[in-house]
């Protein structure tokens, strides 16, 4: 076995027991240079590169559809979880307004949400309509849990404010129906 | 000086000549001979290297990369200076996958895809603690384990809504923060996994309720 320097190519080629190419190391034809590693039918299962709008890795699974992608763009670092349809179902990140973390329905609706941003951070429970029905946060006025209800209205909210906690349920048109203390 | 002194004379300048041409050719032969070599093997820029194993190694000698064909399907591993483990990239049949290990290679990290589920896993080394960023069986979600390997904190979203659960050090479940078809509520639950306090916002207005320990209600608000 000899060891050379350096070998210097366009591609490098892995081929399995039967010739057929498996991995590519090399700069792709009108896109971004990297490492491609695919099955046997030729489809992509892991594509690792660097492009004009980022760089990031990229895994599939059987067929071309994108699941998992980790990637560095203008925008920041990401991770995005998709299912077998190509929809994004979980993603974190850091953004410019702060760290998030999304969970979402098949239809790409967020149903949960972490994320902090200069007001403190939060947690947040949506319906299937985008309303937020449960949010749980810290601000500077203190902690608070608020329930909503299918219009997005706050219903309930327990806080514990600088000078005392206390427990509010309201009717729909926000006005305090019982609270304590009183 | 002679004729024939003077023809000697020139014929040993013209061998001279002759062994000084054979030596700068020599010279010139090895020089053009190394060129070609180093080309050959430091500057030879070709359109494609087809390989059943590339394999890089340090100054060593040692094996600090290699990427080839790892049972059925490609992988391309990474390894430290003492030789270890510390990246894997794979795309096999049943998964494709980013797996990170530490110095002693305790696998400590992974990105994966298979069949049903898709998943950001990061672990301590004693390989309990840890958590899973996750979409399995349709359902995204976010669990953190303790040490002893108990899911105490999940942040699920499923196809009856979302909730956030957390779990005691048996794995009861103690603090439900949900939403579904029905409304939102923050549920409190005892060691037996009764619940034992709502705060709860239903289609007919908000409420909250302590309950005891057979789960039947002791105090209500607003009624």
């Amino acid at each position: 076995m000899t060891t050379e320097k350096e070998i210097r190519a366009n591609r490098f080629t892995l081929v399995d027991e039967n010739d057929k190419p498996r991995a590519a190391l090399g700069v792709f034809k009108d896109g971004p240079g990297g490492l491609v590693l695919s099955y046997e039918k030729g489809n992509p299962g892991a594509l690792l590169a660097v492009g004009k709008a980022g760089s990031g890795l990229t895994l599939f699974y059987e067929n071309d559809t994108a699941r998992t992608r980790l990637a560095v763009d203008k925008d920041g670092p990401g991770l995005t979880l998709g299912d077998e349809n190509g929809q994004i179902r979980a993603s974190l990140g850091v953004e410019k307004a702060g760290p998030k973390l999304a969970l979402c329905d098949e239809n790409g609706q967020i149903r949960a949400r972490i994320h902090v941003i200069r007001e403190g951070p939060d947690l947040a429970q949506f319906d299937e309509k985008g309303k937020v029905r449960a949010g749980l946060r810290v601000i500077k006025e203190g902690p608070g849990l608020t329930l909503g209800n299918e219009n997005g209205r706050p219903r309930a909210a327990l806080v514990a404010g600088k000078d005392v906690p206390g427990l509010v349920l309201l009717d729909e048109n926000g006005k305090s129906i019982w609270s304590a203390p009183r | 000086m002679t004729t024939e002194e003077r023809v000697e004379n020139l014929e040993r300048d013209l061998a001279r000549a002759k062994r000084r041409n054979y030596r700068f050719m020599a010279v010139l032969g090895l020089a053009v001979g190394l060129f070609a070599l180093g080309w050959y093997f430091t500057g030879r820029e070709v359109k494609e290297v087809r390989a059943s194993k590339f394999i890089l190694v340090d100054e060593n000698s040692k094996t600090r990369a290699s990427l080839g064909m790892l049972g059925d399907g490609p992988a391309l591993l990474l390894l430290d200076k003492k030789g270890k483990s510390r990246a894997w990239l794979t795309a096999s049949k049943d998964v494709t996958a980013l797996r990170l290990f530490d110095e002693n290679e305790k696998f400590c990290a992974q990105l994966a895809v298979d069949k049903d589920d898709q998943s950001l896993g990061l672990w301590n080394p004693n390989g309990k603690t840890g958590t899973v960023l996750g979409v399995s069986g349709g359902a995204p979600g976010l669990t953190l384990v303790d040490e002893n390997g108990k899911l105490r904190a999940g942040l699920i979203v499923n196809k009856y809504g979302s909730v956030l659960d957390l779990y005691d050090e048996k794995g009861k479940s103690r603090a439900g923060l949900s939403v579904n078809e029905n409304g939102s509520g923050l549920g409190l639950r005892d060691e037996k996994e009764k619940p034992r306090a709502w705060l709860t916002v239903f289609k007919d207005g908000p409420g909250l309720s302590l309950l005891d320990k057979n789960g039947k209600p002791i105090w209500s608000a607003p009624r």
